[in-house]
């Protein structure tokens, strides 16, 4: 009997189990699927312009597509700018999905990138799992209102080439935790992704890279740069392009592995940066060269030593003469094997004056299907 | 439940110790991991839980030689012949204060998740309460229906988790490890404290020893158990430390939860990995929590000579429930967890360990 009774009380307790107050239908959620940060139109009632792009799912009868809606709002915090779209839309906004972070020219170079993306860092409901990237010459509000190539939305089309370019060493591909990492552990100095919007065809191009100096935004490196930037940095396979008089001939690397090798001396820090890399030479304009004699394999070793080594010197020299920040990773390498020493060295100062040496050893393992 | 601190009709395989180990030590803090293990150690704390894990097998393997002096005895009811009635009661009700505290600091646990996480819209007070009539009920079948249940519910936590393990493999970044001992060896063992500090549970074993077969023959069971989960805490940090890296570690509430919604699978770019996490979850707080409601209601009504009722055990269960409710923020609880993680090897290894020598000095119990 009593059995009974218990069960009869606990029953109206299943009416609970829906969960009324979190109760979450998509056909009222508006899920925000990328953020960008601008600095406002008017730096006197606002601190940013925050534009948030939603997906707009249609019904298939109306249109097979799902597309996606942009829209803008300044306020002097992200969440409040989220309170105030809130109020300019009839779905309750859900940052659950959440993939992309687009970060305007003007305030990257204005604002302390931590407390742009502090509000991130403790919202519960976002997976820390983003896209991070920084807009060049333009506003984040515009790189939203552009036209992705393959997919459907722009944040779409930023994760898919963010996977893709994984592979590509024209770009710097670290995602948004990555980037807080390496700001953290160098005090504001890092290397993040850059994006430019084309503006005949309105398209995104993604490479590049934005330079972190102090928590802000100091310098852009160019495909190029990038490139040069990524001996050090990224495990991605290059394309070296050498030339000798006329001829041009193009390497493509399959395998790669660069080593830093710090030297503390009296107290004072150096390095041998030593590249080596295995691939096949899959192009060649001027003068033909028969590659299936060895010595001839040699001197086109020798030719794509230099021109690798010349990328890495210039990634260097840019990085300490020019900048005068140690966004390559070198502190990391240096503290891997002499931690004691590195807390008593005052990193920032002493890096634009460390010698630095590089070595390239470049194997040609293959020429294509043709000699 | 009193009744069944004599009972021996209904005994266990010492098999069933898996279920009751894991369940019991799996809680918000293995799959959280020690923070201040990882403050403590930084990035050599996947070193500090291999070596807490060692230190921790031999204590548990003592355990069992304690229990085995008195294999139809609780805890409780040695601790008297052993240390002597008056300290016998003192160190009895050191335990209960001890369960009180991490009662509430699991509630509170279950309480910010819910309202992080879970539910952030429902009144916190709805799932508590829920929570806590569910374990009331659970706990009055007493001990040896909780591990028949426990049994049923393991795969459901540990397939998840080692899933996850596997994920974790694919995102992890090597040179965040590095630079290995960075300063010596000395945070090393002292994160190998804290880590050892984390892993509440074994003391079960002594309370429990009395509903198995042959407790003797429980070491096997008992170490294996014991290494399972020190192998998902060693990987639940070990992810956190190459994916979320050392400093967002230390600055993040939880950590777990971030670093299972930043593994990357290819070919998945936008999936979230984090609800492989719920249902471990639930399972490892709702069993930790059974165990330590069941330990300390059996163990009030035993140490001051109370007929089990089950207004008593409301009673009994309102009162973490109000402490993890009227706690004032995860400031306070954050600072419970640490006094909790500190104490914990004194009163959960140490104690045991000190019984089991004066035992073999006062040669009381069996010799094994």
């Amino acid at each position: 009997m009593r059995s009974k009774l218990a069960l009869f009380l606990i029953l109206p307790l299943l009416l609970l189990t829906p969960g009324c107050w979190d109760l979450q239908d998509v056909n009222d959620t508006a899920f925000v699927l990328g953020i960008g940060i601008d600095s406002p139109s008017n730096s006197d009632t606002a601190k940013y312009k925050v534009t948030f792009e939603f997906a707009k799912p249609l019904s298939t009868r109306e249109n097979p597509k799902a597309q996606s809606l942009a829209a803008s709002m300044e306020a002097d915090s992200i969440l409040q700018a989220i309170q105030r779209m809130q109020a300019s839309i009839s779905r309750r906004i859900s940052l659950s999905h959440l993939r992309l972070v687009a970060i305007g020219e003007d305030v990257a170079r204005t604002e302390n990138f931590q407390y742009l993306t502090n509000y991130i860092m403790r919202e519960p409901d976002m997976a820390l799992r983003l896209r991070l990237v920084f807009v060049q010459n333009a506003e984040a509000r515009q790189f939203f209102y552009t036209n992705p190539r393959f997919e459907n939305r722009v944040a779409a089309e930023m994760v898919a080439m963010g996977m893709l370019q994984k592979e590509l060493d024209l770009n710097r591909t670290n995602n948004f935790l990555d980037f807080i990492i390496d700001l953290n552990r160098t005090k504001g100095v890092a290397l993040g992704s850059r994006v430019s919007i084309q503006k005949g065809e309105n398209v995104v191009v993604r490479d590049g890279a934005a330079i972190f100096k102090d928590w802000k935004l100091v310098a852009w490196l160019s495909a190029d740069e990038a490139q040069a930037s990524n001996w050090l940095l990224e495990k991605t396979l290059a394309v070296v392009v050498a030339k000798e008089k006329e001829n041009t001939y193009t390497y493509r690397v399959r395998k790669k592995d660069t080593k830093f090798k710090p030297v503390l001396d009296d107290g004072k820090p150096s390095f041998v940066v030593a590249v080596s890399t295995e691939g096949m030479v899959m192009e060649e304009a001027g003068k033909d060269i028969d590659f299936s004699k060895p010595e001839n394999l040699k001197k086109m070793e020798e030719l794509f030593n230099q021109a690798i080594s010349q990328q890495v010197k210039s990634a260097i020299d840019k990085s300490q003469k020019e900048l005068k920040a140690d966004y390559l990773g070198f502190d990391k390498a240096f503290q891997k094997y002499h931690s004691e020493a590195f807390e008593f060295l005052n990193w920032s100062e002493i890096y634009p004056t460390i010698p630095i040496q590089v070595q390239v050893d470049c194997k040609i393992k293959a020429y294509g299907l043709h000699k | 439940m009193s009744k069944e601190i004599h009972a021996s009709e209904d005994r266990l395989h010492t098999r069933a110790l898996i279920p009751l180990l894991i369940l019991t030590i799996v809680e918000y803090e293995v799959f959280t991991f020690s923070k201040a293990t990882v403050a403590a150690a930084k990035q050599d704390a996947w070193l500090s839980i291999l070596i807490g894990a060692i230190i921790g097998s031999f204590f548990v393997y003592l355990f069992i030689k304690l229990a085995a002096r008195f294999p139809n005895k609780s805890y409780f009811q040695y601790l008297p012949i052993v240390w002597g009635k008056p300290l016998g009661f003192l160190i009895s009700n050191l335990y209960l204060l001890f369960w009180l505290a991490l009662l509430s600091s699991i509630f509170y646990e279950t309480l910010l998740a819910n309202k992080m996480l879970f539910l952030p819209q429902t009144p916190t007070i709805i799932p508590l309460i829920l929570f806590a009539l569910s374990l009331i009920w659970l706990v009055s079948y007493g001990l040896v229906p909780m591990i028949r249940f426990f049994q049923l519910l393991l795969p459901f936590l540990a397939i998840p988790l080692l899933l996850l393990a596997l994920l974790f493999t694919t995102t992890i970044k090597i040179d965040r490890f590095l630079p290995v001992l960075e300063s010596g060896l000395l945070p090393v063992i002292k994160g190998s404290y804290y880590s050892l500090g984390a892993f509440q549970g074994p003391e079960v074993l002594l309370f429990a020893a009395p509903f198995f077969l042959r407790i003797k023959d429980g070491v096997k069971s008992s170490l294996l158990a014991y290494n399972v989960t020190a192998f998902f805490g060693w990987s639940n940090t070990v992810a956190a430390i190459g994916i979320l890296g050392v400093q967002n570690i230390n600055e993040s509430v939880l950590p777990g939860i971030d670093v299972v919604n930043l593994v990357e699978f290819p070919g998945f770019p936008v999936e979230r990995f984090g609800l492989l996490l719920t249902l471990p979850w639930l399972i490892g707080i709702y069993a930790t929590l059974a165990i330590y409601l069941y330990l300390l209601c059996s163990s009030t009504f035993y140490l001051f000579n109370l007929r089990p009722r089950n207004w008593i055990t409301f009673f009994i269960t309102a009162i973490p429930v109000t402490i993890a409710y009227f706690l004032p923020n995860e400031a306070w609880h954050e600072l419970l967890r640490l006094y909790l993680t500190f104490v914990t090897v004194p009163i959960v290894y140490i104690l045991p360990v000190m019984t089991l020598l004066l035992a073999v000095i006062r040669k009381k119990g069996r010799s094994t």
